[in-house]
């Protein structure tokens, strides 16, 4: 690839970007591509060594805020034209309910996960908890005399601290796993808007 | 090595690379990749973000009838040079913290 072609490509990738920040970069890369072929290399050469059009492109794209990104996406080149504002204006009730639907469906399904992972570890805390209640509840029997009422009560306590404790593993893989689909989520939805 | 450090710690091994005099792009890539492995793609967001930190300054002047941009370290970039030099004591005492042999 040479430089010309080098920097076309970067500027189709980059197209959401301003005129300056687009030539800013090029300046850039144009002197670093001259510098190495003053060192020597052939123009492809120099081009191989600079990185590949994607990588320039997605390390810019990665240090600008996702902000930034939305605007740029929305506002896309140039000013807007006069029948573009009033298109805006006018469809504003359709455009401004599905942005808050969306915006809903991603919390939704955020909380959703949380709400699950909280469930669980109310019922583990549930489990562990009663399984303690019942254990005393048989130590009042064993000291009223109810022999019997007292085994049947420690066993029954013993089984469910035993249901508890045992989804403690399972629990707290679930919410670390929850965190990283959480995460996987928000990114994915940020990848949205870096092509 | 962890994304995160490794942002942190090129930001701070281009500064050092203008430390004492200005530089260019493609030396300053020459001079710190010894040390850490750097390109143009990554180099450039770096540039940007410590000029907008106020860390260093750009100047175009003519080079071989073409121009080149030389950049400039400035106070605030030495006291972030400085501050990572505290840091790194910090960070040495966890490191043999972290290594130390048993009895």
């Amino acid at each position: 690839m040479n430089k010309e072609q080098f920097k076309q490509e970067i500027r189709t990738r980059l197209s959401d970007y301003s005129d300056e920040d687009i030539n800013k970069a090029l300046e850039f890369y144009d002197e670093a591509i001259d510098d190495r072929m003053e060192d020597g290399m052939s123009e492809d050469e120099a081009v191989a060594a600079i990185g590949t059009p994607e990588e320039v492109a997605r390390q810019i794209q990665m240090d600008t805020p996702i902000t930034t990104l939305v605007k740029n996406k929305v506002k896309g080149k140039g000013e807007l034209k006069t029948w573009q504002v009033v298109l805006i204006i006018l469809t504003a009730p359709i455009w401004f309910g599905l942005g808050i639907a969306l915006l809903s469906i991603i919390f939704s399904i955020v909380v959703t996960i949380l709400s699950l992972v909280f469930a669980f570890m109310v019922t583990m805390a549930a489990l562990i908890a009663s399984g303690i209640g019942v254990f005393f509840v048989s130590l009042i029997a064993l000291i009223a005399g109810g022999g019997l009422h007292a085994v049947v009560s420690a066993g029954a306590a013993l089984v469910i601290l035993g249901l508890g404790i045992l989804s403690i593993i399972p629990v707290m893989a679930f919410a670390r796993g929850s965190i990283k689909v959480i995460k996987g989520f928000l990114s994915w939805i940020k990848s949205l808007f870096v092509k | 090595m962890d994304i995160q450090l490794k942002r942190g710690l090129l930001e701070i091994c281009v500064l050092a690379a203008i430390k004492y005099e200005e530089s260019y792009g493609y030396k300053i890539i020459k001079d710190v990749k010894p040390y850490i492995s750097i390109s143009e793609s990554t180099l450039y967001p770096i540039l940007k973000r410590l000029e907008e930190a106020g860390c260093l300054n750009v100047r175009s002047a003519e080079h071989n009838g073409r121009l080149r941009k030389y950049y400039c370290i400035t106070d605030v970039g030495r006291q972030r040079l400085g501050q990572f030099a505290d840091e790194w004591q910090e960070i040495m005492s966890i490191y043999n913290y972290v290594i130390r042999e048993g009895d």
